[in-house]
């Protein structure tokens, strides 16, 4: 039996110093094969990570420069806001899609949310700065198609647990549709034609696609052969 | 005023999910990204594990845990839990217990089953289960082990279950809301003295359990004319004192000194049930009230634990959680703002009152035909989230074993601890996990 001289406690043979005061045995005739309690490990590393607050700290001050330096300018040169608004906007839009994901990393649906409504208000800017009336007619609901749609696939990915090519299915026929839809916002807000000259082109081989990807995804012979031909 | 839980009627259909018992519904909110709250229970055996053996052994008895064998889940007003889709798979066990378990993997499995050698520890997510509901799973998962490796057949005694038989309704139920009473008592306390220390820069969770012979420690809180539970409380106490002594000279500047000790509630009001049912007390002393002596210590400890652990007084405390969550405009309150707020009580309240854990799972019983089998069993309570220490104590044949944990390298508090009850007669043995080698990572 081996006793720390310090604390008076006996220490178990797994035990090289008293843990309770670092007291270093002083006996010898230790049993020189006893398992230590727990397992040896090497010591984790620590995980220097750069804090993303301050990261966004950083970078926001990074855009906000540029964006007061052209108000700056454009007021400089021209006693009033004529070009800078625009670079602002864009400005900002970048900072919306791209330093906020990497920094603040929210949930992949509030994320699009976000971008949607980035991409309206720039629109919407746009729109009323050059004093033009197509925003509601036609911004809107072009904007607005695809980051729904991309809504409801991420749904139906993470909720309903679709399978991968069904999704790709649904996406190229939202494209397709998407097509048909942009093409006739365009002829009835800027009164181009009464008919579809281009739309029918992408619509109709997106839709044969589509329909080749539910296939696949229904056919488990054909879904093997893609996953050997295409694995990553 | 008695009311039926919801978890006791749902549990008569297959169970598929079920609601988090009252006191589990502060852990999810409470997490950090780098503490959640957790318990292990380890059970030492006479031969080397086998890993497979201990896997179909898990699987054979999940079923009979519904309440264990579960997932967190996040609804929109309340987190709940979810049957496993499949067991987990058991894993080796690393250097420290208690590392910590990413939320995302509580939500895939709220428990872990670990083996290294001839131990077997169990870690259970706080929300699932307290410290007899584990030794229960652990007891069982034992026994299913012992028979599956040895042939021996085990009785269904002393927190044995049958794997075989249905969960039974009252080990489901959530027991809280069922022993409320009228009154609801209030919860303020005075701040506490916080321990601190030098945090590992890798997280490293030091582990010292000391062994003691039962019948000598019950002797000695007998001499005094205390529980077990007093005498070590007290202990506590006193080593923690010495440390704010050294810390904080001036007696003014001083904060009391408590000790925050789970009541099993089981006891008091005859449930079976393997949910959460513990309430917290927390007997302690005011230092700028002067020095105190060992008894002096003792008979607070004593008399304050006395007055505390009555079935009213349980009840009336039961009745203030309670009433927490039945207002309607809490219940429509969306998880994400509850989370918010339950967090913000959490910090302001939860572990500033008390300086320490002590939780004593009292003796571990087996029925006599595993005793063969199994050396000792271990309980380790996770480090809180600000306060880096704690201490878990359980008993079995004969020894007692008190475990400390902490995430600090100075080991101030298990050393006044032990040579105190070294100094009061016991024989105390330690061991502990400390690495042998240094590096970088243990210098100043």
């Amino acid at each position: 039996m081996v006793y720390c001289v310090n604390c008076g406690v006996e220490l178990a043979p797994s035990e090289c110093k008293c843990p309770l005061c670092g007291t270093s045995i002083v006996q010898a005739d230790l049993p020189p094969e006893a398992l230590p309690f727990y397992p040896q490990e090497e010591p984790r590393l620590p995980a220097y990570r750069v804090e993303r607050h301050s990261l966004l700290v950083l970078l926001t001050v990074v855009f906000a420069l540029p964006i007061a330096l052209c108000f700056l300018c454009d007021f400089k040169l021209h006693g009033q806001l004529e070009w800078a608004g625009f670079v602002a906007a864009c400005l900002v839009l970048v900072y919306i899609t791209v330093i906020i994901p990497i920094t603040l990393r929210p949930s992949i649906l509030l994320q699009l949310a976000i971008d949607w409504a980035g991409v309206e208000l720039l629109l919407f800017y746009i729109a009323r700065s050059l004093k033009a009336d197509w925003f509601e007619p036609f911004a809107f609901p072009v904007a607005l198609f695809p980051c729904a749609a991309a809504a409801i696939l991420i749904l139906l990915r993470k909720k309903a647990r679709w399978s991968g090519l069904d999704i790709g299915g649904l996406a190229c026929l939202a494209a397709g549709i998407y097509c048909a839809f942009l093409e006739a916002r365009i002829n009835a807000v800027f009164l181009l034609r009464n008919f579809f000259a281009w739309a029918q082109y992408p619509f109709f081989t997106l839709l044969a696609v589509a329909f080749l990807l539910f296939v696949a995804g229904r056919n488990r012979r054909i879904k093997e052969k893609l996953a050997r031909r295409f694995f990553i | 005023m008695e009311t039926l839980s919801d978890s006791a009627r749902e549990s008569s259909e297959e169970l598929r999910w079920m609601r988090l018992d009252n006191m589990a519904k502060i852990y999810p909110a409470a997490k950090r990204k780098d503490w959640s709250n957790v318990f292990r229970l380890s059970a030492w055996l006479t031969e080397t594990v086998d890993g497979a053996t201990l896997q179909t052994a898990l699987n054979a008895i999940l079923p009979r845990f519904p309440s264990i064998a579960v997932r967190l889940r996040r609804g929109m007003f309340w987190y709940y839990l979810e049957e496993l889709p499949e067991p987990p798979e058991v894993k080796a066990d690393g250097s420290d217990p208690l590392t910590h378990i990413e939320f995302s993997d509580i939500r895939k499995c709220a428990f872990r089953v670990v083996y290294c050698r001839n131990r077997i520890s169990v870690e259970f997510f706080h929300a699932l289960t307290d410290g007899n509901g584990g030794i229960i799973f652990l007891k069982t998962l034992l026994a299913e082990y012992i028979e599956q490796k040895y042939g021996v057949p085990v009785p269904c005694e002393h927190g044995v279950l049958d794997r075989r038989e249905a969960p039974k309704p009252e080990e489901l139920e959530d027991s809280f809301p069922k022993y409320t009473n009228d009154v609801s008592r209030s919860r303020w306390e005075e701040d506490a003295f916080h321990m601190s220390g030098t945090t590992e820069l890798d997280n490293f969770h030091h582990l010292i359990v000391g062994t003691l012979d039962v019948k000598e420690a019950l002797a000695l809180a007998r001499s005094y004319g205390v529980t077990l539970t007093v005498l070590l409380a007290s202990v506590m106490i006193s080593s923690i004192v010495s440390i704010q002594n050294e810390q904080i000279p001036r007696r003014s500047r001083q904060k009391p000194v408590k000790v925050l000790i789970p009541v099993n509630l089981r006891k008091l009001f005859g449930s079976s049930s393997l949910r959460n049912f513990v309430l917290n007390i927390s007997p302690g002393i005011d230092p700028r009230l002067g020095d105190y002596s060992f008894e002096e210590i003792l008979q607070i400890v004593h008399h304050q634990m006395a007055m505390e652990i009555t079935s009213k007084q349980m009840s009336s405390r039961i009745e203030a959680n309670v009433r927490f969550e039945q207002p309607l405009i809490v219940k429509l309150m969306p998880l994400f703002i509850k989370n918010t707020a339950m967090k913000m009580v959490y910090d302001q309240i939860a572990e500033r009152k008390t300086c320490i854990t002590l939780s004593n799972l009292g003796e571990v019983k087996v029925p006599d035909v595993m005793r063969q089998y199994v050396e000792k069993f271990h309980f380790i309570l996770s480090v809180q989230a600000t306060t880096p220490n704690n201490c878990g104590v359980a008993s079995y044949n004969g020894k007692l074993y008190i475990s400390f944990i902490r995430k600090i390298r100075e080991s101030t508090l298990e050393r006044n601890f032990f040579t105190t009850l070294h100094k009061l007669g016991l024989h105390v043995c330690v061991e502990s996990n400390q690495r042998s080698r240094n590096g970088p990572w243990y210098t100043v």
